[in-house]
C-alpha cells in the first residue's frame, strides 16, 4: 500500500507514492538524497533532524511524510544558495560552533526559526529556543555565541 | 620554502571541513549509499544472561526482502576466534563469538543477522526470529562476580573475574602510623555511557572479482579495525581497506573493533552485495561499550583518608595521604572490552 504525497522541499515540488510508514526524514534521505537531515535518536529527544516544516521547525524523525502532504520543507541544503554560506552558517563558522557537525543541522534550523521570529534575541532566548537541541561534543557556549553573532551582523 | 612560525600559532584557523558541515554535505556513515546495498538488522537479546535453546529463523527467512539470515553457525565455519588482544598481565580473555551461539551474556548481545533490502523489511523480519532463552543469574556487579556460587558468564575462563593485579606505593604502614585520624570509606562510580549522537555503523563493500573488501567504519582507528577484521575473516589484509567517514561523536566508543563489524563484512563478501549497519539509539545503548564503573572497598585494614597534623595545629591541612584500596572494576561481558 502506498500513499499519495505532492510535498515541495526547498523549492521543489515532489509528487511521490510513498510507504505511509515512512518518516519525512527517511523520505529526505533516502529518496531525495538530502542526507544533511540527520538522525540521532529517531524518538525526538536530540534534535539533530530538525527541519522547517511549513516555516516551523518540527522533527522530522517524527513526522510521516503524509504529514507534510502539501506542505514545504526547508532543510539544511536550501539555507545556503549553493554559492555563498547564509549569515548564520557565516557566523556559527566564526565562532567555531560545532566540533564534528552532526547536530549542527538542527541546531540551524532550529536558530533560523528563532532569528525570523525574533531577530535580535536575548542570550537567554537564545538558549531556551535551542533547549530542544543536542550537542555532545563542542558544548553550547559557542553555538550560542554563534547564533548571536548572526543577530548582531543583522 | 619555509613558512613563518607565526602563520597558525596565536592564530584563530578556520577549519577545512567547516562549509560541508555547514551546508549539510559532510558524510556520516549512514549517509553512504552503494548499488545494490542491503542494510543488517541485528537480533539482540533482551536478557541480560541465558541460555539459549534454540534460533528459528525460517519465517524471517521467507518474510518480503529478506535476502538471508546468518546465525553463528554459519559464522564458526568462515571466521577465527575472537580474543582480547592486551599487554596487560593477569588479564584473561575469554573467546569471543561474533554472534552469541551458546548463551546470550548481556541485553543487546547479537544473536543473529538479518539481511534485508530495506531497514523497514530487516526490522519486520528481526522481529519474527524466534529466539528460546532460558534465563540465567545475571552478574551484574564486580561483588558478584567475585561470588564462586554465582555462574559463570563465560564457561570456558572458569571464572567471573578477567584481572587482577596488586600494586603498593610509597609506604603505606608509616602513612598510616604518621596520620592523626582515619575514616573509612567506600567510593562508586558508575557504569558511563558515551552516547555519541550518531551511532556506530559500517558500510561493507566487497568486490567478488578482485576479492577486495572495503569497509567504511565509523571508527577512530581504521588501522586495528582492518587488522582484527583479516584476523578474524581470515582475509588478506591487502585486501582490506578500512576507511572512516565524517563521524559524528564517539568518545573512546568507536576505538575498538565490535563483533558487528565481523558479521557486516561476513555477509558482504558471503552475498558478494554492499551492506549497511547502522544501529538505532536503543542498540548504542545496549550493544555499544560503556565506560567501565568502579567500587573502592576497604581492604583488610581500616580504610583511610587520613588527615596530617600541620605544624600549626590550628591550621591543619587536610589532604589525603593514603587510600588503601581494593579497586573492582566492572566490566560487560560484550566483546571487546575495555
Amino acid at each position: 500500500m502506498t500513499i499519495n504525497v505532492d510535498v515541495t522541499v526547498n523549492g521543489t515540488r515532489h509528487s511521490v507514492a510513498a510507504d505511509p510508514r515512512k518518516t519525512l526524514a527517511d523520505f529526505l534521505r533516502d529518496d531525495l538524497g538530502l542526507t544533511g537531515t540527520h538522525l540521532g535518536c529517531e524518538h525526538g529527544v536530540c534534535g539533530a533532524c530538525t527541519v522547517l516544516l511549513d516555516g516551523g521547525s518540527a522533527r522530522s524523525c517524527l513526522t510521516l511524510v503524509g504529514q507534510a502532504n502539501g506542505s514545504e520543507v526547508m532543510t539544511i541544503e536550501g539555507l545556503s544558495n549553493g554559492e555563498a554560506l547564509h549569515p548564520l552558517q557565516e557566523a556559527m563558522r566564526d565562532s567555531h560552533g560545532f566540533q564534528c557537525g552532526f547536530c549542527t543541522p538542527g541546531f540551524l534550523m532550529t536558530a533560523v526559526e528563532l532569528l525570523r521570529s525574533n531577530p535580535k534575541p536575548t542570550e537567554a532566548e537564545v538558549r531556551e529556543a535551542i533547549s530542544g537541541n543536542i550537542c555532545r561534543c563542542t558544548g553550547y557556549q559557542s553555538i550560542i555565541q554563534g547564533i548571536l553573532l548572526a543577530a548582531e551582523r543583522g | 620554502m619555509t613558512i613563518p612560525a607565526t602563520r597558525y600559532i596565536g592564530q584563530s584557523v578556520l577549519r577545512i571541513e567547516d562549509t560541508r558541515v555547514l551546508t549539510g554535505r559532510g558524510r556520516y556513515i549512514d549517509d553512504l549509499r552503494m548499488p545494490g546495498m542491503l542494510h543488517a538488522v541485528f537480533v539482540r537479546s533482551p536478557m541480560a544472561h541465558a541460555r539459549i535453546v534454540s534460533i528459528d529463523v525460517e519465517r524471517a527467512r521467507h518474510m518480503p526482502g529478506v535476502v538471508d539470515v546468518i546465525t553463528d553457525q554459519e559464522l564458526l565455519a568462515g571466521t577465527a576466534p575472537m580474543l582480547v588482544h592486551t599487554e596487560m598481565p593477569n588479564y584473561r580473555s575469554p573467546v569471543f563469538r561474533p554472534l552469541a551461539s551458546d548463551k546470550v551474556r548481556h541485553v543487546g548481545d547479537p544473536v543473529a543477522l538479518v539481511l534485508a533490502e530495506s531497514r523497514h523489511l530487516g526490522e519486520d523480519a528481526r522481529d519474527a526470529v524466534d529466539v528460546e532463552y532460558e534465563p540465567l543469574d545475571a552478574i551484574v556487579t564486580a561483588e558478584e562476580a567475585q561470588d564462586p556460587t554465582k555462574p559463570l558468564v563465560f564457561d570456558d575462563m572458569g571464572t567471573n573475574i578477567s584481572f587482577g593485579d596488586r600494586q603498593t606505593y610509597g609506604d603505606p604502614d608509616v602513612a598510616f602510623a604518621e596520620a592523626d585520624r582515619v575514616v573509612g570509606l567506600t567510593l562508586r562510580t558508575p557504569r558511563a555511557m558515551h552516547v555519541p549522537l550518531d551511532t556506530r555503523g559500517g558500510v561493507a563493500d566487497y568486490d567478488p572479482g578482485t576479492g577486495e573488501l572495503i569497509y567504511h567504519a565509523t571508527s577512530q582507528a581504521p588501522h586495528m579495525v582492518r587488522l582484527g577484521l583479516a584476523e578474524i575473516l581470515r582475509h588478506p589484509a591487502d585486501r582490506l581497506h578500512v576507511v572512516a567517514p565524517d563521524m559524528g561523536g564517539a568518545f573512546g566508543q568507536k576505538g575498538f573493533m565490535a563483533r558487528e563489524d565481523v558479521c557486516v563484512c561476513f555477509a558482504a563478501t558471503k552475498l558478494g552485495r554492499a551492506v549497511k549497519w547502522v544501529e538505532d539509539r536503543v542498540e548504542n545503548l545496549t550493544s555499544a561499550t560503556h565506560g567501565r564503573g568502579e567500587d573502592i572497598v576497604p581492604a583488610g585494614r581500616p580504610v583511610g583518608v587520613h588527615r596530617r597534623a600541620g605544624r600549626n595545629p590550628a591550621r591543619s591541612d587536610p589532604r589525603l595521604l593514603r587510600l588503601p584500596e581494593e579497586a573492582a572494576r566492572g566490566r560487560a561481558a560484550r566483546g571487546l572490552p575495555r
